[in-house]
């Protein structure tokens, strides 16, 4: 009963959270200066001008356009793309959110796993040379700009050795198609998950190898790697796991400069030249696709938290 | 002696088979025919309502108009026949009739009508859609008011007589209509696909599987704001030239990763944005693999000042005093300008009207040398004092009685990158220490404020540009006549005499009248400072050594590549 109305209680909170970030985002897109059609209505007289702007609905009031604009939030209508005509954010997501999300998914595969690896290696070895080489590999990665390692990565290995293609997506054919042209992609995003997911697991395995239980695991004759694989291990992958569904949100929200720089046709890319655009019915339905689909996965890592780790319960539930 | 005849007769036959064969082996073509290009993705595909290089670029080669455009060997602009086979003009020169090609074909088999032309212009004018180019056909009767909601379409008049024949009437006659109506916005619809389409809600604008293709290639597969392929139109009237069975357009947005793929040989041709590659590739033209081209663009980079009545001067309240203009016109090197911002690879101008724009068969430049660039006017240019003089007599005359070191001129800017800064900076450096008065920098955010600024003539001077949509210098000079469409963004320029000569050359179809007008109009607009000339930009381009007959026309699209090919390599 109790959990029932905790998750009534919690989608309620969702939904005010999205109307809330649907509000701030449209007012913030009302408050800045210039519009998608001022460009273009520059040089054209007057009259056609105005019926331009009553064409697009942006003759009106703002109180008019929100109240049109959030009556649309409701049945699913974002409106159409002022820039590309004809086109709406359900056609842009449908088309483009695949390909991010391919390229995101196997960025996060690769950069998880490694990531997992050199935090093992490092909490393992504390205090020695690989635990130093990865806190180094961590820092360097994480500070410097994925633009820069895409470019590089480009210049070394597609434009002197010419060991994968310059720019380029695999265009159709399912997810193991053209896994060429993906290497390069990959590789340039995967850094951030490596360095995060390496000192995660490093903090919460030395965490865990601090705790009493492993003590009493070692006093038992247990061998130091049977202690780390079922004891330290397992109990470490507590914020592993809560921090997963994240990860895999932000993988479809795509990535500006890897898009950017190997012109792959996807999401992110889009998203950032339609805030530059101005093409508000875009930004407004894009933020709020992403913004619930985030929602909804703190949501789902709430729920995870109590399912992996038995010491946290919903509040008043009992044993 | 008939032995060593014969043998005398096999070695040249021999000599004169292989000269052949090494000319043949030059130019035989490659197997595959594909020509990779960058582009940017275009916002509509809709030919009324073209509005950028790119969409120009794309539609031309996928659709066709009355005419054609290709440059030959000397890079000089030859305009073929296409959708038309003639056109006759009446003897009061307001009546042209035009004849069209009857095997035309859509890429869906069906014929292209005079009908799909009607439609098209009666489309353009149409005043619910507000397409930017609609002015182009005002000079047909009935067009202006038509499109400014003030008339019906009933009354134009464009009349359809049957699939091979239409006709428009102008209200005056117009010299360069011919020029006009081969352009995109003049391209034949297909009306019926886009009333189907729009019947069942469907995306004509933007989606490619609604529209069908009367141009050399056809758009086969898009995918948006990334790439686009063209495949050979087998509809195509003319197809016989078309030798490239496929083009591919990429979205590709970093300078560096561009000059990647052209240093792979993964794009064939490419207009470079990034000046700085001219010198890195100096080798690769040197080794051959890269041919080097560049084209004067018909387009003017000019200084505006704001001369508006309403304006009163501008903040320094001396902008209406020829002489203060023109001071801070020749004050500026636009030598150095060429050198410094545009690698010395444009042309720095010295008047309004760009080289290779022509009346007729006479080129504009030639038949009048630019008005700053004569042996006067660079002597009064090269001397600081005089002009410093000249400054403070103008501003003496509108009524300053200050000091005029204490004179502040004001430029406005919006959202600048670090070349505009250069640039600006440059202005500022360049008239402070020639004419003696201060030069205010004043930035706007984004071009909305900056809208404001200029509505409410808080500036001196901007710099501003143009590009000429079509081969005459009327493109050009329109933008001074007196309360024209573009007097606001342009500075407001105002003369009786000029206005005259204007409406003197619309009036008149004898080419050198119109010359003579044009000459005499530019000159006043010189003379009384209405601009400060910068610059003629000139294209670069750049062509993978396989790739061979590209056109690069002067209007229209950039490259035309329908008749391009691929040599063995």
């Amino acid at each position: 009963m109790n959990v029932a109305k905790y998750l009534l209680k919690r989608f309620a909170v969702m939904v005010l959270t999205l109307y809330i970030i649907a509000t701030a985002t449209f007012f913030l897109l009302a408050l800045t200066p210039g519009d998608a059609l001022s460009q273009r209505v520059e040089r054209l007289p007057d009259k056609v001008a105005e019926r331009l702007y009553a064409r697009y609905g942006l003759d009106r009031p703002v109180m008019e356009r929100y109240w049109i604009t959030m009556k649309g939030l409701l049945r699913g209508d974002f409106g159409e793309s002022i820039i590309y005509e004809g086109e709406t954010v359900q056609s842009i997501i449908r088309e483009k959110g695949p390909v991010s999300a391919r390229l995101g998914i196997q960025q996060m595969l690769l950069g998880v796993t490694l990531g997992l690896l050199l935090g093992i290696l490092a909490a393992v070895g504390k205090g020695n040379v690989w635990d130093y080489l990865v806190v180094c590999i961590s820092i360097l990665l994480i500070s410097v700009p994925n633009l820069i390692f895409a470019l590089l990565l480009q210049q070394v290995f597609a434009g002197k050795l010419h060991w994968f293609p310059v720019i380029g997506w695999p265009a159709e054919g399912g997810w193991f198609s053209g896994w060429e042209y993906t290497v390069l992609p990959t590789l340039a995003g995967c850094f951030g998950y490596i360095a995060s997911y390496a000192r995660l697991l490093k903090a919460a395995m030395l965490d865990v190898m601090g705790q009493d239980y492993i003590l009493t695991a070692e006093s038992k004759g247990l061998s130091h790697k049977e202690v780390i694989l079922h004891h330290v291990l397992r109990n470490s992958f507590i914020p592993i796991i809560t921090r997963l569904p994240m990860s895999v949100a932000m993988c479809i929200t795509g990535s500006f400069f890897v898009e950017s720089v190997f012109s792959i046709p996807g999401l992110g890319l889009y998203y950032v030249n339609a805030v530059a655009a101005k093409d508000v019915t875009i930004v407004m339905g894009e933020t709020v696709i992403i913004a619930a689909i985030y929602i909804f996965v703190i949501f789902l890592t709430d729920i995870l938290y109590t399912v992996v780790d038995p010491r946290i319960r919903i509040s008043g539930g009992k044993r | 002696m008939k032995k060593l005849l014969s043998l005398i007769l096999a070695l040249a036959l021999a000599l004169s088979l292989s000269a052949a064969g090494l000319a043949e082996n030059a130019e035989e073509l490659a197997e595959v025919q594909e020509l990779n290009l960058i582009y940017t993705d275009l916002n509509l595909l809709d030919v009324n309502d073209i509005r950028n290089a790119n969409e120009f670029q794309v539609l031309t080669e996928v659709q066709e108009g009355l005419f054609r455009v290709f440059t030959d060997e000397n890079g000089v602009d030859v305009t073929e026949y296409a959708g038309a086979v003639s056109y006759d003009v009446s003897d009061d020169l307001l009546t042209y009739t035009f004849h069209l090609r009857p095997e035309a074909r859509w890429s869906d088999g069906e014929p292209v009508t005079a009908r799909n032309y009607v439609d098209s212009w009666i489309r353009l004018l149409d005043p619910e859609k507000g397409f930017s180019y609609a002015f182009l056909a005002y000079s047909i009767a009935g067009a202006e008011a038509y499109n400014n909601g003030e008339g019906s379409a009933d009354d134009l008049a464009i009349t359809y007589i049957d699939d091979a024949t239409f006709s428009v009437t102008l209200t005056t006659p117009d010299a360069i209509f011919i020029k006009k109506v081969g352009m995109c916005p003049f391209y034949p619809i297909r009306k019926d696909l886009i009333d189907a389409a729009e019947a069942e809600g469907k995306n004509w604008t933007n989606d490619y599987t609604l529209h069908v293709f009367n141009g050399p290639f056809v758009i086969s597969n898009r995918v948006l704001e990334n790439s686009m392929t063209l495949t050979k139109n087998e509809y195509y009237w003319d197809k016989e030239h078309v030798i490239l069975d496929k083009v591919n357009l990429r979205v590709v947005d970093e300078t560096s990763t561009q000059a990647q793929l052209v240093e792979a040989a993964q794009v064939d041709l490419i207009q470079l944005r990034d000046l700085e590659y001219v010198s890195l590739w100096q080798k690769y033209v040197d080794a051959g693999t890269l041919v080097y081209r560049a084209k004067t663009d018909p387009s003017s980079t000019f200084i505006a000042f704001d001369m508006h009545q309403a304006g009163n001067g501008g903040p320094s309240g001396l902008m209406n005093n020829a002489k203060v203009r023109k001071a801070i016109a020749l004050a500026l090197d636009v030598d150095e300008y060429n050198e410094l911002f545009q690698e010395g690879l444009s042309t720095p101008a010295y008047s309004l009207v760009p080289y290779a724009v022509s009346v007729g068969e006479t080129e504009f430049r030639a038949a009048n040398p630019e008005l700053y660039a004569t042996d006067a006017y660079r002597e009064l240019a090269g001397d600081a004092e005089k002009l410093a003089a000249l400054f403070e007599e103008g501003a003496r005359e509108a009524g300053y009685t200050g000091n005029i070191a204490d004179v502040v001129l004001t430029t406005i800017i919006y959202s600048p990158t670090t070349l505009d800064t250069s640039i600006n900076e440059w202005y500022k450096q360049q008239i402070e220490s020639k004419l003696g008065v201060q030069v205010a920098i004043s930035v706007f955010p984004d071009v909305t404020t900056w809208k404001e600024a200029r509505d409410s003539y808080q500036y001196d001077f901007y710099t501003m540009g143009w590009f000429g949509d079509y081969n005459d210098p009327e493109t050009f000079m329109q933008l001074f006549i007196t309360g024209g469409g573009y007097a606001k963004f342009f500075g407001g320029f105002s003369n009786a005499r000029y206005d005259e000569l204007m409406a003197d050359a619309y009036a008149t179809q004898d080419n050198d009248q119109r010359l003579a007008d044009f000459i005499e109009a530019e000159n006043i607009l010189l003379e009384e400072g209405g601009i400060a000339p910068i610059y003629f930009e000139t294209k670069q381009y750049y062509a993978q050594s396989y790739v061979k007959g590209v056109s690069y026309p002067m209007f229209g699209a950039d490259f035309e590549f329908s008749r391009a090919y691929i040599v063995k390599h």
